[in-house]
């Protein structure tokens, strides 16, 4: 075993290019799509406000400063001619009294887009913090009502608001931590941790591809007759070239994460160790989703042939190239729950970008193990069936 | 015996590769699998050497049931596939090392099994360099050598010297008279009759997935009634002389090809055409020159199918 193991690590070397190529592309990649999309770019959105007051101007600052959105205030006329124009992402629309009206603010905008998608997201945030204080002022009079007590009620919102606050988040009986890594990035953190990401579990899938399917150019060689008729085993076989496989995955990974600390700016935080671990399970998944494929195949040009096919088309619909929140079709989204890409992304950014580390990782990090043992089963039969055909 | 075969069988889908064939190869011998493409040559020594199972039938390895205990069998077993099995982008070094340590081979014991394989098929000036690089004469030692670092009791060349040049060839050939004058037995395939003739102390002749002949060399010219066959030159007409010549002991057949020209086909043994020269010389009719061509193992496939080795 060992024996053979060092064999295919040594042959290794001769996918050299495959796996500099590999790297430099998702490097590439997640450059331009994260600095196109994510990195420096600012999304503008139009923001006309008609309640003017200081509620929708702190809304607004919160946008800016907070979120990252180059805001530019307008008319509501204005602002249709902007969107419809593409010239911003959305227009939001601040109504009169929005805090008390059913109107409360509107978002204006042709499509769904990731930007849009986050700023709603934002905007419901804050428009529950709202809400909360509005109940919560009510409440409060009504029980001083009750008791006879006399409260000026735009008084005692502003109270409460500041309570809320100024106080709360720090006082607040049960607290949720939740921490944002980067976020003076804002929205562009999100995105460029999503590439980059994105584009190391896609490109990682190939050079594993080619790794384990290294066995069809034994085949080609005829080094498999050699290889057989030694005392190393069919199973030896099949796990020395999942463990190369499995190997330049990690070796990807790493210098991915390394790249995306050093070039990228990417904090990945805390999570480092889940970060690898959840990649290692990916990369386990589609080493066995790997081995199943080649199983199918015969030569290595029919490999190279049907992979890029498969590959590319599990990578997009799990989000690799695109974050699945864009996505509105439902059959899309329920494929993208079998692809492994689709685990691992969610997985992933909710640890690096929301801080989170839940019953939703958990889930992700169980579907990927049974991915991993389904696949290898799979795989393995095929190989023997295979086999036995042979003979 | 060290390969014992009984009624051994392979069947491919519809096609019967091997067809109930018997063998037995004792210890120490270099035995050749003589046959055209397709008579199933590959097919037995692949059955032999645990990459194919046996449709049916009894294949044992010094006893031992080969499809039951390969594991057993395996580390005694060398094979020489017919195809150059290297890694290419790897040296010749290289693939020594790494398919002797696929036998357990390590540390000094390997270096010392390098050095001495790489002494005997003669290629240790250019170990470092990379496989790629070799001739295709080189490319077929070291596609020995490989088969030779564990040291196995069986060794099994599958049509080892195709494609390579005749100072290739004939290095091949004494190496592996070499390894047999070290113990080693030989399973030789080949279609190059002169081969199997110039190695192997018993042959077997298969076609169509069948043992049709098997012995010594001897014994199969003998089975198949082939003869000697005497061409003489002369320089005067020799029609008159023919009832003479075939007066002559020995003498089963005589063709005059031109006024100057005959065939004589003699039986008997090695010296029956010695004396039918002898004899004729003696008459001093004026004989130019004369050669004579002994029954080889083509001519007995020739005469066991109809068809040659090559067609």
């Amino acid at each position: 075993m060992w024996g053979l193991l060092k064999l295919k690590v040594r042959l290794m070397k001769d996918y050299m290019v495959l796996y500099l190529i590999m790297i430099g592309m998702s490097l590439f990649m997640a450059g331009i799509f994260g600095n196109t999309m994510g990195g420096n770019y600012v999304a503008t959105l139009a923001l006309v406000d008609l309640d003017q007051s200081i509620e929708s101007s702190e809304i607004i600052t919160n946008l800016t400063s907070e979120h990252g959105f180059n805001v530019k205030l307008m008319s509501y006329d204005e602002a249709l001619v902007e969107v419809e124009n593409r010239n911003v992402i959305s227009a939001v629309v601040i109504n009169n009294d929005f805090n008390q009206s059913e109107k409360g603010i509107e978002i204006v905008q042709i499509r769904e887009t990731v930007e849009s998608f986050q700023l709603s997201r934002i905007l419901q945030s804050e428009v529950e913090q709202l809400n909360n204080i509005v109940s919560l002022s009510d409440r409060i009079l009504e029980v001083s009502d009750a008791n006879n007590v006399s409260i000026e009620p735009n008084a005692l919102r502003s109270s409460v608001r500041t309570t809320y606050l100024d106080h709360w988040e720090s006082k607040k009986p049960i607290s949720l931590i939740r921490s944002v890594h980067n976020a003076s990035s804002g929205l562009s953190a999100g995105l460029g941790v999503h590439y980059t990401v994105g584009m190391t579990l896609f490109f990682v899938t190939y050079s594993i591809m080619f790794t384990v399917g290294d066995i069809l150019e034994d085949k080609r060689i005829h080094t498999l007759d050699r290889l057989l008729v030694s005392p190393a085993t069919r199973r030896n076989m099949l796990t020395a070239n999942l463990f190369t496989g499995m190997l330049i995955g990690v070796i990807q990974l790493v210098v991915m994460v390394l790249s995306g600390q050093f070039l990228f700016g990417i904090s990945w935080g805390e999570h480092i160790g889940l970060v690898l671990g959840i990649g290692t399970l990916y990369i386990g998944v589609m080493t066995t989703l790997s081995l199943f494929i080649v199983s199918l195949v015969k030569t290595m040009a029919q490999l190279g042939s049907l992979s890029p096919i498969i590959l590319t088309g599990m990578g997009m619909l799990g989000g690799c190239m695109w974050p699945l929140e864009i996505i509105t079709s439902k059959p899309l989204l329920m494929l993208a729950n079998f692809t492994p890409h689709k685990w691992a992304l969610s997985a992933i950014e909710g640890a690096v970008i929301y801080g989170r580390i839940d019953q939703n990782t958990w889930i992700s990090v169980g579907v990927l193990a049974v991915m991993a043992i389904g696949y290898l089963i799979l795989g393995e039969r095929m190989m023997y069936f295979k086999s036995l055909k042979q003979n | 015996m060290i390969i014992k075969a009984e009624n051994l069988k392979k069947v491919f889908g519809n096609f019967v590769a091997v067809d109930g064939i018997n063998l037995e190869i004792p210890s120490g011998q270099i035995v050749g699998l003589l046959g055209p493409n397709g008579a199933g040559k590959s097919t037995t020594i692949s059955m032999i050497s645990t990459l194919y199972k046996p449709t049916s039938g009894r294949l044992l390895f010094d006893g031992k049931d080969i499809v039951k205990e390969p594991k057993w069998i395996k580390p005694h077993l060398g094979y020489v596939p017919q195809e150059i099995a290297l890694y290419q982008t790897l040296t010749g070094y290289e693939n020594l090392k790494y398919f002797g340590g696929l036998y357990g081979l390590k540390g000094v014991e390997l270096k010392k099994r390098i050095a001495s394989v790489s002494e005997i098929i003669g290629i240790d000036d250019r170990l470092k360099d990379k496989v790629e690089q070799y001739s295709g004469g080189m490319k077929r030692r070291i596609n020995i050598g490989v088969a030779l670092l564990h040291n196995p009791k069986l060794i099994i060349m599958d049509e080892p010297t195709v494609g390579i040049d005749p100072q290739s060839r004939n290095h091949i050939l004494d190496t592996v008279k070499l390894l047999n004058e070290q113990g080693m037995t030989v399973i030789y395939t080949s279609h190059y009759m002169e081969e199997v003739e110039a190695l192997c102390q018993s042959v077997y002749i298969m076609d169509h997935g069948k043992v049709i002949a098997s012995g010594t060399q001897e014994e199969l010219i003998s089975q198949s009634d082939s003869h000697t066959a005497i061409h003489m030159t002369f320089d005067v007409s020799v029609k008159e002389y023919l009832a003479r010549f075939k007066e002559i002991k020995n003498v089963m057949a005589i063709t005059q090809n031109t006024e100057m020209d005959v065939s004589i086909l003699a039986s008997g043994n090695g010296n029956s055409q010695k004396e039918i020269i002898h004899e004729i010389m003696s008459m001093d009719i004026g004989l130019v020159s004369f050669d004579v061509t002994k029954p080889n193992l083509e001519q007995v496939f020739l005469k066991l199918t109809g068809r040659g080795l090559r067609d």
